[in-house]
């Protein structure tokens, strides 16, 4: 119960409003998360973290700064956290992923914009989130139209860098991300007064890679036939895995997995057996967005795996270690997060055959593709995703859905159908 | 579902890290978990733990010297039915 409320007005947030997050956070927890029968021991550190998500991080982000450090905040997984973590700055997550931050968004920003957005940008606009107060410098990316103008609007109240990510795939492209990840370094570098060396890029691109390895290694447990995990926590963790100091949060995963591969060999699942495995894909599920992942498990489901940006799209492929010079090390940032198949790319059959290959690996019974409201790209894609999935004899659902409570029951009868019929 | 729930609450995380790790290698249950908002008006890290291990807690407690403010017993409803999210 730590008071972080002199932390707070000194970043000069809006106190008193941010209380009211404080004050639906634990029984939105307690419903979603102390509900669940079994959890592991490990998860009592994601916790923690979400317990004092607003205190403790910051915290620790306000006493690097106090060190002369510098904070970059980011809002997709395209950005290479190797580079700034190399210029010894630390990279945090500033997705936002609760209708609380939303109002203040629109007040902005076209209502018909993804709850995403309009939360990130509510959240700094009415001073209610410590992360985006801290954050030194905001660093953007082109992935979508909407995320392209609020990058203007919030440019005009903090430091923003722009990187222009290709929206094609060609050798030529991967070349433009190379060179478009060289220009960052520079700001970085220029930014934070520090050199980004080729050894301090060794050490990174190892650092973050630790984290992928903890992540691949957590999702390798839930395509075992007994479940050790629920999808709840799994995603909780992937949500995390954007805000915590990576070197700790890879030891604390690698730590649960432990428990986990435990829990695997005694043949300990969290889910009945027969329960229906499904997989989710789509838009991103930024923190404390638990709402799908909730109803599904309290409809007779299990999530086994996130083909999103908080799930295998954030960790899969890792970048080449065995590079020597800034600019081979460069190119194999490049050609690792060129590797990520986001909607923003056209073509974009690689998801299709990731989606395809990932149901094979988790044993998925069933596939909801998930669509934040207003987002064009992932909503379009849908078409090539549910008939692909169709024609290979893969039952989907398709959901859109926004951060508001009210499409709950809705969400929960065609969950609950959804269900049923794999069930038959 | 309506039940009562016990809670450690601490001036502190730290505090409430060391007790945690001092009731593990007791084998005494407790869960971190967020302080529920009728025990508190700020963020913050409480233990959840069961009534019969409350003795032994408060041993833990003044063996280590560890702060806390209190342990509340709340009657919480914990309904994962109840679809509202923050």
């Amino acid at each position: 119960m730590a008071d972080y409320r002199k932390m707070w007005e000194d970043l000069g947030m809006d106190v008193e409003t941010h209380d009211q997050l404080c004050a639906v956070l634990p029984q939105a927890f307690g419903d979603v998360y102390l509900s669940q029968e079994n959890r592991p021991e490990g998860m009592d550190y994601y916790n923690m973290v979400v317990a004092d998500i607003h205190g403790i991080r910051p915290a620790e982000l306000i006493e690097h700064q106090k060190k002369g450090g510098k904070v970059f905040g980011t809002f997709c997984v395209y950005v290479p956290d190797e580079i700034v973590f190399a210029a010894d700055a630390i990279a945090t997550g500033l997705c936002g992923g609760s209708q609380f931050w939303v109002p203040g968004g629109e007040k902005v920003l076209p209502t018909n914009t993804c709850p995403l957005i309009k939360a990130s940008v509510g959240a700094r606009i009415d001073r209610t989130c410590p992360f985006f107060r801290i954050a030194d410098m905001y660093v953007g990316e082109t992935t979508c139209d909407g995320k392209k103008k609020a990058w203007e609007i919030l440019s005009e109240d903090v430091p923003v860098h722009v990187m222009n990510l290709p929206q094609m795939k060609r050798a030529k492209d991967v070349k433009a991300w190379a060179e478009e990840i060289e220009s960052f370094k520079d700001v970085v570098e220029e930014f934070t007064g520090n050199k980004v060396t080729a050894d301090k890029l060794t050490e990174s691109i190892k650092l973050i890679n630790g984290k992928r390895k903890a992540l691949e290694r957590l999702y390798e447990t839930r395509k075992n036939e007994n479940i050790p995990i629920s999808g709840c926590d799994a995603l909780l963790i992937s949500q995390i895995a954007f805000y915590d100091d990576p070197g700790r949060f890879t030891q604390m995963t690698n730590k649960l997995c432990e428990e986990l591969e435990k829990r695997i060999a005694d043949g300990v699942s969290v889910f009945g057996a027969g329960t229906k495995r499904i997989m989710l894909t789509g838009t991103p599920l930024a923190i404390p967005n638990w709402k799908l992942h909730n109803i599904v498990e309290t409809s007779g489901g299990a999530v086994v795996c996130e083909e999103m940006c908080t799930g295998t799209r954030y960790f899969e492929r890792q970048v080449d270690e065995s590079k020597e010079t800034v600019e081979e090390q460069i190119t194999a940032i490049a050609e690792r997060y060129m590797g990520i198949n986001c909607a923003c790319f056209t073509p974009n059959e690689g998801r299709i055959d990731d989606i395809l290959r990932l149901a094979k690996e988790y044993k998925v019974d069933g596939i909801i593709d998930v669509n934040l409201k207003f987002c064009n790209l992932y909503d379009t894609e849908g078409y090539f995703v549910e008939r692909a999935m169709k024609d290979a004899g893969i039952p989907v659902l398709g959901i859109e859905t926004d951060y508001t409570d009210s499409d709950a029951q809705q969400l929960r009868t065609r969950v609950s159908a959804f269900i049923e019929m794999l069930n038959n | 579902m309506q039940k009562t729930q016990h809670y450690v609450l601490f001036p502190n995380h730290d505090n409430a890290m060391r007790l945690y790790r001092e009731l593990k290698k007791l084998g005494v249950r407790a869960v971190i978990a967020p302080t529920p908002r009728v025990l508190s008006t700020c963020c913050g890290v409480s233990l959840l733990v069961e009534e019969k291990d409350i003795g032994q807690i408060k041993a833990c407690i003044g063996e280590h010297g560890i702060e806390v403010l209190k342990i509340e017993a709340i009657e919480r409803d914990i309904n994962p039915m109840r679809d509202k999210y923050c």
